[in-house]
């Protein structure tokens, strides 16, 4: 669960001000706005990259303004993969487990399980990060973010560049994910209807601020 | 093709007959087999080339016998010249290389490697102009890079044809090994401390804005437009002796900086670190901070994502930076002149010898500095390339 109240932040020529937003677990929250609108700032602010000026962050209950993004447990995929060039395929999905000191043998049980739900075999034994497609490259972020069960993922227009058919599978898998864990899901994006077809409520960004929060069968 | 076959033949035939006359037997063999080889290759670009291009293969011929044998009186280069003719003849713009080294060595006998570099060059923006369609600007662009690079190139590399081998191996004595010791050891020692007090530098640099930024990045390069003796008399007043430090450092641990390999690492770390804090910063900056972000909502603290994230990522330009500091404190000698003159580094030795017995005397040690200078900075590039790919993936 996340709660923000009245979070207001500054970089000199943007800001955020006045977010108010209750997120409950398991739902998959969409948000929506135009390019500049502050929704990847959000995002940012929330995991922690940035600490607010005013206002506070509640996860699970917990006052989290200003501990560090490592210790919030939030999974971040952005738009582009950022998969670490220097690691193979493998090490990046078990990065988090191994900065965690995990032992060998349950890296790979979780790898095994990420297998399951993710599909990874093709790409598994990839040494170069490089070489995959855009869809595999996605593929991987997510697994990454996986890898340290986090109980939030925020999804930062992680389609984007991505053509229909590997969209409609990383849909499928993100809701495969929520049902099975109840993870609670943030999904960013700048299309409309591609929120409507997956999210439960849909926030509405604009200059900064949160403008309206709708469920999904009361705006239509 | 067949009557172009009895045209060569006879033509070199009547030359052949009319060489014996004066020509030594040994000579006269090679010439033999250098007309042969030429009449040959004759043949089979009879089949491949048409009339035109097969009748200037053959002026070739005559304008080279004009040239390097009428007129220069030199055979045995022109036997060497018409093999090489001969078998080059399908691929033009080598012939136009091979073309110029004839010219440069019969007009410019002096100076034919420069003058062979130069007219290469000159050579090679021709071609570059003809292969981008006439670009006029581009090919101007090149033009005027090549003037500036033919600057640096021409003296050093007419500097390494100035003394014999012979001459180079003799020079090799106990003092140039020491001055050669001491030097790598001390650039290494150098570098070795700005690595590691500069890639904090670069990394905060990179990442932190702040009100003065702009002052402290123009304090990294202030070495560069100190004069390099300004530098040294800076770190004697400050580091030498009968100074209040100095005196410190002496009491207390026995350590002398002036005329000592501290000294020297001291002005070599002064000279040389703009170069690697500047890589540093460079290679930090074109570290997407994005990486930084996801790993450390990963679960890497800040110390983590520096060494497993932004550290290897930063290592290629960074090690390109230590290659570059590397040199330049190996090449310092200026500040050390003023504050460690003994134990001498190869500059230092250099220029004592050149003070002491003239340029005659300092050239071949040059030379010798110059062929360890640039052979250590192609092996270092070669080894960041390498790196750079297995890094990178590339």
């Amino acid at each position: 669960m996340i709660k923000i109240t009245n979070l207001c932040r500054n970089w000199g020529n943007f800001s955020i001000s006045g977010v108010n937003l209750e997120v409950k677990k398991g739902e998959f929250f969409g948000l929506f706005g135009h390019n500049g609108a502050g929704k990847t700032l959000l995002l940012e602010t929330i995991a922690g990259i940035w600490y607010p000026d005013k206002g506070e962050i509640f996860i699970d209950s917990k006052n989290m303004t200003l501990l560090p993004p490592e210790k919030r447990n939030i999974g971040f995929v952005y738009q582009e993969p950022w998969l670490f060039p220097h690691l193979s395929v493998r090490e990046n999905i078990c990065f988090g487990l191994r900065v965690r000191k995990r032992k060998k043998k349950e890296i790979e049980r979780r790898i095994e399980e990420l297998n399951v739900i993710l599909k990874l075999d093709s790409v598994l034994m990839r040494k170069n990060t490089g070489l995959l497609s855009g869809g595999e490259k996605q593929k991987v972020a997510l697994a990454r973010v996986l890898a340290i069960n986090p109980g939030i993922i925020f999804c930062d227009e992680p389609t984007h560049s991505l053509d229909s058919n590997a969209r409609d599978s990383f849909y499928k898998i993100l809701s495969d994910i929520r049902k099975n864990f109840a993870t609670l899901i943030v999904f960013v994006s700048h299309d409309y209807e591609e929120l409507k077809g997956l999210a439960d409520r849909i926030g509405i960004m604009e200059q900064g601020r949160l403008v309206q929060v709708d469920e999904i069968t009361s705006r239509f | 093709m067949f009557a172009k076959g009895i045209i060569l033949a006879g033509l070199l035939a009547l030359a052949q007959l009319f060489l014996f006359s004066w020509l030594d037997a040994g000579t006269n063999s090679l010439l033999f087999c250098a007309n042969l080889f030429f009449i040959y290759c004759g043949l089979l670009y009879a089949k491949r080339l048409k009339n035109f291009r097969w009748s200037i293969y053959l002026a070739g011929y005559f304008a080279l016998f004009f040239i390097l044998f009428a007129l220069s009186q030199r055979p045995l280069i022109f036997i060497l010249v018409l093999f090489l003719y001969a078998s080059l003849f399908h691929l033009p713009r080598i012939l136009g290389y091979l073309f110029i080294f004839i010219f440069s060595i019969i007009v410019f006998t002096a100076y034919w490697i420069s003058g062979l570099i130069v007219f290469s060059l000159f050579y090679f923006i021709i071609l570059e102009f003809i292969r981008k369609r006439g670009n006029v600007f581009i090919t101007f662009m090149l033009g005027m890079g090549f003037l500036l690079l033919s600057l640096i190139l021409l003296p050093l590399i007419n500097l390494l044809f100035q003394s014999s081998l012979q001459t180079l191996a003799s020079t090799l004595n106990q003092d140039i090994r020491n001055a050669l010791v001491v030097s790598f050891g001390t650039a290494f020692i150098s570098t070795l401390i700005i690595f590691l007090f500069g890639v904090p530098l670069g990394f905060f640099m990179a990442r932190i804005d702040f009100k003065f930024k702009p002052l402290v990045d123009a304090l990294i390069d202030l070495p560069i437009l100190v004069p390099q003796t300004a530098a040294g008399i800076a770190l004697l007043v400050f580091l030498g002796p009968k100074t209040p430090l100095g005196n410190f450092f002496n009491r207390f641990f026995g350590i002398n900086f002036a005329g000592s390999y501290l000294g020297i690492i001291a002005c070599q770390i002064f000279v040389s670190m703009p170069f690697l804090v500047r890589s540093a910063i460079s290679a930090f900056e074109s570290v997407n901070p994005k990486f930084e972000n996801v790993s450390r909502t990963l679960g890497t603290n800040p110390r983590q994502t520096f060494f497993k994230v932004s550290l290897p990522l930063a290592l290629p330009g960074i090690f390109n930076g230590c290659i570059l500091s590397f040199c330049r404190a190996l090449s310092e000698s200026g500040s050390l002149m003023v504050v460690a003159y003994r134990p001498s580094t190869i500059p230092i030795y250099v220029y004592d010898v050149f003070v002491q017995y003239g340029t005659k005397e300092s050239v071949p040690i040059t030379i010798m500095f110059l062929i360890i200078c640039l052979w250590s900075f192609v092996v270092l590039k070669w080894i960041y390339e390498t790196r750079r790919k297995s890094i990178l993936r590339v």
